[in-house]
């Protein structure tokens, strides 16, 4: 009898699967959508200094005037995806369309599956820090159909002029909006090398980037499937300055979950970097398919529910000179942190334990766990703040009682001001 | 992923859903545990499909990454086991050999070996990897898969003893 006849006689009876494929293709089908518009907002950015259109499509761009405001549009929100929750720039957007474009309608990409989303947006990074909200999706207007993709960057530079060839073949202007807000409006002709489905073997496309008076940058952009886009330049415009839109602008990502969440990594994962230059990710020892950065093993999977407005998790196996270790860092704010002084408590032969103060008055304590051999486990720096917030880093040692980062690195990490959590 | 791609990718991580659950049950004795590494394992499939697909090895590499999933996953500081009650390497112990005559203990007596020669020993015995492709798994030397293998039967036998006996934990 072989091994591994006996191992499945040892089994027995194989219970139900209760795993679900379809759920895992579409959620990794979103990760790599979001780094896609990432990508996307990274190249909008050289808009103003790329000329890729050939001709605007009969030279003369749609004139039709923006819809004018309702107080009550008729909002048409899209189905939601499984697992996903709109944000109130989400919200904002579609109550915009239903004032600028009421007959749009929302369109689930071409085989897509029955569970992804019809809207898809999240934060866009730079890196792994958010530097932005970023939404697409494919819509229609009668037999008009393209995508449409709306993004609100956090930090934005000054506008681009239009280049002086696409002004005189009337592909760019800039206007003023009404309340001082700079217009930029682009329309290009391209190749349909991406849906193949155009007639012509072209596309159009219309790009509309408004800057306001405080700064802040809309950017609505419409992908046309052919040479006739189901949404105009002049309305993607007033999209941009609709009051809703306008009203959560300055804060793109505010109920956002998962971004505040990606905005405190962000700040952990700098810390680790400044207290250890050169760290890197470690998916564990054998197979490892992408380049390990830091950030890629950096989640808070298996344990979602620890992140909260007050309260932050993250976790991520992190190596140093080959020596690699779980860190873990966990944050709270004064009300949801553990009560205690941070005491030290009665020695035992397999922790030892010890207590200071930090450069800003901190209360921290550093405790460290053996194996009954002596051989170092896992340290634990906790330091509570001036203001009450409660950190915790932790860190595992590998098999031989190594430790990735020293306890002066540690304690950094926990001490670093920048780790902390956004206000409410 | 185009359509094909997809395609293939399911029909390749269908074929194996089962053989990878029980090896994912093999080394975690929970089912549910088991079904998460396997999602885990197949959503970084995924994403890496067209790379691994190209692979002469796809099918080791793949329980490879189930075992890095699993190795990961107990390290977690929710779940780690407490080092502390780690059963002591017995591989040395003179103990004399017995039968499994039960086949259920054989699994008891699996979850208390230590994590990375239970890993050897199911990569090995269970998933019938070769030396070479649970080297590459594991990251680990091939001499050292062998001598993990052996030394994971030994302790089988021996823990089995100790339990027969009565003196084991």
């Amino acid at each position: 009898m072989s091994y591994r006849t006996i191992f499945n006689e040892a089994v027995g009876e194989i219970p139900p699967s209760s795993i679900d494929l379809d759920r895992v293709i579409a959620r990794q089908r979103r990760r790599l959508r979001l780094r896609r518009l990432t990508a996307i907002a990274a190249a909008a950015a050289t808009v103003g200094a790329i000329t890729v259109g050939v001709t605007v499509a009969g030279g003369h761009p749609r004139t039709a005037p923006p819809v004018a405001p309702s107080p009550s549009p008729t909002v048409r929100t899209p189905a939601l995806g499984q697992d996903q929750v709109f944000t109130p720039t989400d919200m904002a957007l579609f109550e915009a369309m239903g004032r600028v474009a009421p007959d749009l309608e929302w369109v689930r990409q071409d085989g897509a599956w029955e569970g992804s989303g019809v809207w898809d947006s999240g934060a866009s990074t730079r890196g792994y820090t958010p530097d932005g909200y970023m939404g697409q999706g494919r819509v229609r207007s009668g037999d008009r159909a393209g995508y449409l993709i709306v993004g609100i960057p956090l930090d934005w530079g000054p506008l681009l002029p239009c280049p002086s060839d696409q002004v005189k073949k009337n592909q760019c202007a800039t206007t003023t909006g009404p309340a001082g807000e700079t217009i930029l409006t682009r329309s290009v002709r391209n190749p349909d090398t991406h849906f193949g489905r155009s007639p012509t073997g072209f596309i159009v496309s219309h790009d509309v980037f408004v800057k306001r008076p405080d700064g802040v940058v809309i950017i609505v952009q419409i992908r046309g499937e052919d040479e006739d886009p189901p949404l105009t330049a002049p309305q993607l415009t007033a999209l941009a300055l609709d009051p809703a839109i306008a009203a959560v602008a300055a804060d793109p990502l505010r109920g956002d979950t998962r971004a505040r969440r990606q905005l405190v990594d962000s700040w952990v994962l700098a810390a680790i970097q400044r207290q250890a230059p050169g760290v890197t990710g470690a998916e564990g020892e054998g197979p490892v398919f992408t380049a390990n950065d830091l950030g890629a093993g950096w989640s808070d999977r298996g344990a979602e529910s620890r992140n909260t407005t007050d309260t932050y998790w993250g976790y991520g196996r992190v190596m140093v000179k080959k020596v690699a270790g779980l860190l873990s860092v966990d944050i709270r704010r004064r009300d949801a942190a553990p009560a205690g002084d941070l005491d030290c408590g009665e020695p035992t032969p397999t922790r030892a334990c010890e207590v200071g103060t930090g450069p800003r008055g901190e209360r921290r304590r550093t405790t460290t766990t053996r194996r009954a051999d002596g051989v170092a486990a896992q340290r634990e720096i906790e330091v509570r703040r001036g203001d009450g917030t409660w950190l915790r880093v932790t860190l595992a040692a590998n098999v031989e009682g190594k430790f990735t980062l020293t306890a002066t690195q540690q304690l950094g990490i926990a001490l670093d001001p920048t780790v902390t959590l956004p206000g409410r | 992923m185009n359509q094909a791609d997809e395609d293939e990718y399911r029909q390749f991580v269908s074929a194996r859903l089962e053989p990878l659950r029980v090896t994912a049950y093999l080394l975690c004795r929970d089912w549910h545990t088991a079904d998460d590494l396997v999602s885990i394992t197949v959503g970084k499939l995924y994403r890496h499909w067209r790379r691994v697909r190209a692979m002469e090895h796809a099918d080791a590499y793949v329980r490879g990454m189930l075992t890095n999933a699993w190795l990961d996953e107990r390290r977690r500081p929710w779940r780690r086991e407490k080092v502390t009650d780690e059963v002591p390497d017995q591989a040395e112990a003179a103990l004399p050999e017995v039968t499994l005559a039960d086949r259920e203990l054989l699994l008891d007596l699996l979850a208390q070996l230590p994590a990375r020669r239970r890993a050897v020993v199911v990569l090995r015995f269970y998933c019938d990897l070769s030396v070479e492709e649970t080297a590459r798994a594991l990251g680990v030397s091939a001499g050292t898969v062998k001598s993990q293998a052996a030394r994971g039967l030994e302790s089988l036998r021996a823990l089995a003893s100790i339990d027969a006996s009565g003196e084991g934990a």
